[in-house]
């Protein structure tokens, strides 16, 4: 009898211990109580003097897993290391950085930098970059406690690897930290929306929509939407909630939504952003930034061409005297085998191209995309300052012409390609997307990261310019916004 | 990228959809299509805001819109003010 009762009790109990973790839910986004245009985590609360503005310094880190994350790291360590005479002192270039728009695999460096600062050059490559971070994983998904939980429908792979990178990488820390620590850079970590593949930036501009407060979310789960790779992870789910009372649309939002046809660009950011703020509860669910931007520039972009963009206000106020975006690009050009062959590729196949062909498409596009905005503007500059040129001499007494501000916007793209001779560039592009990479990888990518910024030609043009030092001339190629 | 210039008797910092964009008199960059414009308290101009719409412009030629500055008198009193 007492047996029997004991075999009862270990039933009910063995049962319960698999049916409450099997109610296991992902980690809810809280609600916003009260609307604050200065609350939360957005740029213009991030304490700089005005002349911080002066040169102004943006960064994007790529998608590309650990290889990403090893490079930028070591472009990080580079800028470190360079100095600049700047406002009667020398400083470290990467301390006048404003911004770090990244992606996937770049948004562990990227946060990791914006939580603990300096200390990354000392932590970072331990507590991540020379993990095997798919093993741990794997043995996480083979725990028992865990199979109950991933047989709940609301906890996921993905809230697996959160966790993961939440005990062990960035040790819990939630965006109030990030508030805390009222410094630049701001960063911004971008995911993708599944439902329309728009971009999704975690910081408060973005979580307004959803009705939610940013702060006492986790950073490492923002981290892990920014990475998940399709098919291999699954969607980070967030609650979106009926917005607070008194909370109107931001204005540019309304206006934008006149028209389509005049700005394509504005019309689709607002409109999706809008669509949250019905009433009604939706739910978010993202994927891998790099489905809409693998390399983070667009968002850096949005910031130079919307009037609530970071970048464009500071531009006509005056207070950006010299924009610089660096484009830490990890972009790889593994060796292709699909066209050798006469079969049809398989499932697998076909699911890793479609996850991954658009990353590297939209990459190139985004870059001549920033170039042709730069190009553009710098036209437009010289021409209306020629136009009073010639005004001058032929009709001093006339009115002078409207002049567009003189904004220099030097654009820098570190990329695997530009890396000589043709073997040692070939090693590199052929580098896997993954989070287990060799030590003996890991120690390249930071050393070449270091490597290509040093030699970068429109890099050194900058630095010759910020130094005041004599440029090359016209004939070595320094004719561009660099110099 | 249209540019638009807002003319006003003196420096004056512009708000486009509600946000600081800017100063008076000087060339503003924005996005095509429909805008709110209006300038920074004190509120002694007129009209008190605009709707422009943004399209086919140029530095040099510029959408050009105005705000008049107000005589005394004829300054709306600020709101929980006896007027």
């Amino acid at each position: 009898m007492k047996t029997g009762r004991r075999a009862a009790a270990v039933f009910l109990l063995g049962t319960l211990g698999l049916l409450v973790p099997a109610c296991a839910h992902y980690p809810l986004n809280a609600r916003l109580t009260e609307y604050r245009a200065d609350g939360g985590y957005r740029f213009d609360p991030l304490l700089a003097d005005e002349k911080a503005d002066e040169l102004f310094v943006c960064l994007s880190f790529s998608g590309g897993g650990t290889r990403a994350a090893a490079f930028a790291y070591g472009v990080m360590k580079s800028l470190r290391e360079t100095t600049i005479p700047l406002r009667g002192t020398t400083v470290s270039f990467l301390s006048e950085v404003d911004c770090i728009s990244s992606v996937s695999g770049g948004s562990f460096t990227a946060a990791y930098y914006g939580l603990f600062g300096d200390r990354i050059f000392t932590e970072f490559e331990d507590r991540f970059l020379r993990r095997d971070i798919e093993s741990e994983l794997f043995w996480r998904v083979l725990s028992p406690i865990n199979w109950a939980r991933l047989a709940s429908p609301y906890w996921s792979r993905i809230d697996l690897a959160a966790e993961l990178y939440d005990e062990t990488v960035f040790k819990e820390r939630t965006f109030v930290e990030l508030i805390a620590s009222p410094r630049r850079p701001f960063i911004i970590m971008n995911a993708t929306r599944l439902a329309n593949g728009s971009r999704f930036q975690f910081t408060q501009e973005e979580f307004d929509f959803l009705g939610s407060d940013l702060s006492e979310y986790k950073v490492a789960r923002a981290v892990a939407a920014s990475s998940a790779f399709p098919v291999l992870l699954s969607p980070l789910s967030l609650w979106s909630y009926p917005p607070p009372a008194g909370s109107s649309p931001p204005e540019d939002y309304v206006q934008a939504l006149k028209s389509a046809a005049a700005d394509q660009g504005r019309y689709y950011r607002a409109l999706h952003r809008m669509e949250l703020m019905t009433g009604d509860r939706k739910y978010i669910h993202l994927m891998d930034g790099g489905l809409a931007d693998n390399i983070g520039l667009r968002t850096i972009m949005a910031g130079w061409e919307s009037t609530d963009g970071f970048i464009l206000r500071r531009m006509n106020d005056g207070g950006i005297k010299r924009l610089v975006v660096i484009a830490v690009n990890a972009r790889t050009d593994p060796p292709e085998y699909l066209s050798s062959s006469e079969r049809p590729p398989g499932l697998g196949s076909v699911a890793y191209k479609v996850a991954t062909v658009s990353m590297e498409n939209y990459s190139f596009d985004t870059v001549d995309l920033m170039r042709r905005l730069e190009q553009g503007r710098d036209q437009l500059q010289r021409t209306t300052a020629d136009c009073q040129r010639h005004l001058d001499r032929s009709c001093p007494s006339a009115p002078p012409v409207d002049q567009l501000r003189r904004v220099p916007a030097c654009i820098v793209e570190v990329s695997f390609e530009a890396i000589q001779p043709e073997g040692r560039r070939g090693e590199f592009l052929g580098l896997p997307t993954s989070f287990a990479l060799s030590g003996r990888q890991v120690d390249a990518l930071i050393q070449i990261g270091g490597e290509l910024l040093a030699q970068n030609r429109d890099f050194q043009k900058l630095l010759r310019a910020l130094r005041g030092e004599p440029s090359l001339g016209a004939g070595a190629g320094e004719k561009g916004n660099c110099s | 990228m249209e540019y638009l210039k807002v003319e006003f008797e003196e420096r004056r910092r512009v708000m486009v959809n509600n946000v600081p964009n800017g100063f008076t008199n000087s060339v503003i960059e924005a996005p095509g299509g429909a805008h709110t414009v209006t300038l920074a308290p004190p509120v002694d101009f007129s009209p008190t805001s605009q709707e422009v719409w943004l399209e086919n412009t140029a530095p040099m030629d510029a959408c050009r819109i105005s705000f008049h500055k107000l005589p005394p008198a004829a300054i709306p009193p600020a709101p929980g003010r006896p007027s």
